[in-house]
């Protein structure tokens, strides 16, 4: 197991513990930056959000009874202090923004792809746990299960809040018809 | 995977979302400084788990020297019968009704019997407190078990308590007797009576200055005060003639309701001098933000409200006031920052009956609102690090049925239950306890 062999060596030597930690930042980080970028739109806040992530479960990682938890531990440290970040940084906008956001013009039928420009704003304009769902489930490809892990809320809560961010982007980016 | 989402727009959304994650570039390799931390932060907690392991060690070797080795509990140290803080471990889940206090005030007695209060766990912002059936308790996040910082020798108070650097201050009333003005103070010790035969107080920003209006017996004229908590010289006092009632602080002048036999008047009144000055338009003052000097008010004789900005000599002209969008307002407390406020409307004088909860920025846009049963308080709470505070909401939706909800402002909904628990039914037996000054 990669993780647990990573436990093994951060308890050992200094040059040792290094090369286990680099080879775990390579392993999990590149995904948290991008999961941290999806929840809060900006590249340089979602590597520093990532990095903070990392050396928190890095911290907590010699206590943690599986070795496994590594990536959930690190995915939902993410999405706290993302949520943090954006409640800190434009909790008012948000709030602004959603109470007059209007749907765009009528879909067009050529368009198969979402339009990256349009998900984007769609995208930060989403309640944020609604966005960590979509993220979550959508992105990482995570089960409703895991998903409710991370958010730490029920399945069913899970299904909702994609229910209703799917709805939303739906209806903001003018693809009702889908 | 069963129970992935799948439809032609959730196929789309995946590849968006993978093409919009694709422009965060993260790093390939490790930056010096973050494996740096990452070192520091292992080495640091494998040192505190060898600390944490001394310290258990030590404390059962300790422990087992204070109960010489036999079990025993050691003899309490100190008195029980004041009101001074209770170790979170020596609080039952469900608390026993108040014992009669040791007060300095000789015409008070003990709060009526009342039922037990049980609570449930308390997960909302760490430290908050409340006053339930005459009992200051701090709720800790995670924990059923909350302290008792004071106890008011009042079972009920006429508005939610105040902390402050001194002491907790609380209006208390009983059936068929006078209100009493309590300072619980912070070090334990009796409660100090402030004053009797007020119907409302208010704090300065700070938590220094207490102002108070008290009424002669035929409630016809009123004297206005403010004190020093603090014990620094800020005394001043004004006889109106007529009733007042103070409500807030608002940059240094004290906001007051008034009623003269016709229609109430709110205003202001600057400590040291010896009048008020009528507030024009404004019946009633709900709130105010002694930092800013917001307040809320109502228009006219009616229940629709606005917000204002006082200016320092009391004038509610500075700057054309905000006007809710509803009406019927209760009660009504500020962001810290004052940009915002949220506040309780009502359509019907049923307690437990559905209640407006809304949220107006001061001077933006910023607003919303939600359905809450019961509703009757709100309180901007203690921000979690690095966040904004989140708003706790209390409820009463059914007799001595109480509930905390914690309402977000980016959410726009009031989704987590954080408390809940039962006590004495009706107006003025729970609370929860705001804070001067106000935490940020």
């Amino acid at each position: 197991m990669v993780e647990q062999d990573a436990l093994v060596g951060l308890g050992g030597r200094v040059t040792e513990r290094s090369s286990r930690l680099a080879e775990l930042y390579e392993r999990n980080v590149p995904d948290a930056v991008r999961l941290a970028y999806l929840l809060t739109g900006d590249r340089e806040v979602s590597q520093d959000l990532a990095h903070e992530a990392f050396i928190r479960a890095v911290g907590r990682l010699a206590h943690l009874r599986e070795a496994d938890a590594f990536g959930p531990y690190l995915r939902r440290s993410v999405v706290n202090l993302s949520r943090n970040h954006f409640r800190g940084r434009s909790r008012e906008r948000a709030f602004v923004q959603r109470g007059v956001a209007v749907p765009s013009a009528e879909p067009s039928a050529e368009r198969t792809v979402v339009d990256r420009e349009a998900l984007r704003s769609a995208l930060l304009a989403l309640p944020e746990r609604q966005r960590a769902a979509i993220a979550l489930r959508f992105y990482l490809d995570l089960s409703e299960h895991q998903t409710a892990e991370i958010l730490r809320c029920r399945t069913g809560t899970v299904r909702s809040l994609v229910s209703r961010g799917v709805q939303t982007l739906r209806t903001t980016m003018g693809t009702n018809d889908a | 995977m069963p129970d992935r989402p799948d439809d032609s727009f959730d196929d789309d959304l995946r590849e968006g979302l993978e093409s919009l994650a694709g422009e965060a570039a993260p790093p390939a390799k490790a930056p010096t400084s973050v494996l740096s931390s990452a070192r520091r932060r292992v080495a640091w907690n494998s040192a505190a788990l060898v600390v944490a392991v001394v310290l258990v060690i030590g404390g059962v070797v300790a422990g087992y020297g204070l109960t010489g080795g036999n079990g025993s509990t050691p003899a309490p140290i100190g008195s029980l019968t004041g009101p001074s803080p209770v170790p979170t471990s020596a609080r039952p889940t469900s608390v026993p009704p108040t014992s009669a206090p040791v007060t300095s005030a000789p015409s008070t007695s003990a709060p009526s019997p009342v039922p037990a209060p049980s609570f449930g766990p308390w997960t909302g912002p760490n430290d908050t407190m409340m006053f339930i059936d005459g009992v200051v308790y701090r709720f800790f996040l995670g924990s059923e078990q909350p302290a008792v910082i004071g106890l008011s020798p009042d079972a009920t108070a006429v508005q939610s308590p105040v902390s402050t650097p001194y002491g907790v201050v609380v209006l208390g009333r009983q059936a068929g007797h006078e209100t009493h003005l309590w300072l619980l103070p912070k070090e334990g010790g009796p409660a100090q009576e402030l004053a009797t035969n007020t119907d409302g107080f208010a704090v300065s920003a700070d938590g220094s200055q207490i102002a108070f209006a008290t009424l002669n017996h035929a409630a016809t004229s009123s004297t206005l005060r403010v004190l020093s908590l603090s014990q620094l010289p800020a005394p001043a006092s004004a006889t109106i003639d007529t009733y007042v009632r103070v409500v807030g602080f608002a940059l240094g002048e004290v906001v007051v309701d008034t009623g003269d036999g016709a229609a109430a008047q709110a205003a202001t009144w600057t400590p040291g001098s010896s009048s008020i000055s009528p507030l024009q338009g404004h019946g009633r003052a709900i709130a105010t933000d002694p930092a800013s000097g917001f307040a809320v008010l109502t228009e006219g004789d009616g229940t629709c409200w606005v917000i204002a900005a006082l200016g320092p000599s009391g004038n509610a002209g500075h700057g054309p006031p905000k006007r809710g969008d509803g009406c019927g307002i209760d009660q009504a407390s500020f962001d810290p920052s004052g940009d915002a406020m949220t506040a309780i409307e009502s359509a019907s004088k049923d307690r437990y009956g559905p209640r407006q909860f809304v949220l107006s920025g001061t001077t933006s846009l910023l607003g919303g609102g939600t359905e809450i049963k019961g509703a009757f308080q709100t309180w901007w709470a203690r921000p979690s690090a690095g966040g904004p505070g989140s708003i706790l909401v209390l409820t009463e939706a059914g007799p001595g049925m109480f509930t905390v909800l914690e309402c977000r402002v980016s959410e726009n909904l009031c989704p987590f239950q954080v408390w809940m628990g039962t006590g004495a039914e009706g107006e003025g037996t729970t609370w929860i306890v705001e804070e001067r000054p106000a935490p940020r």
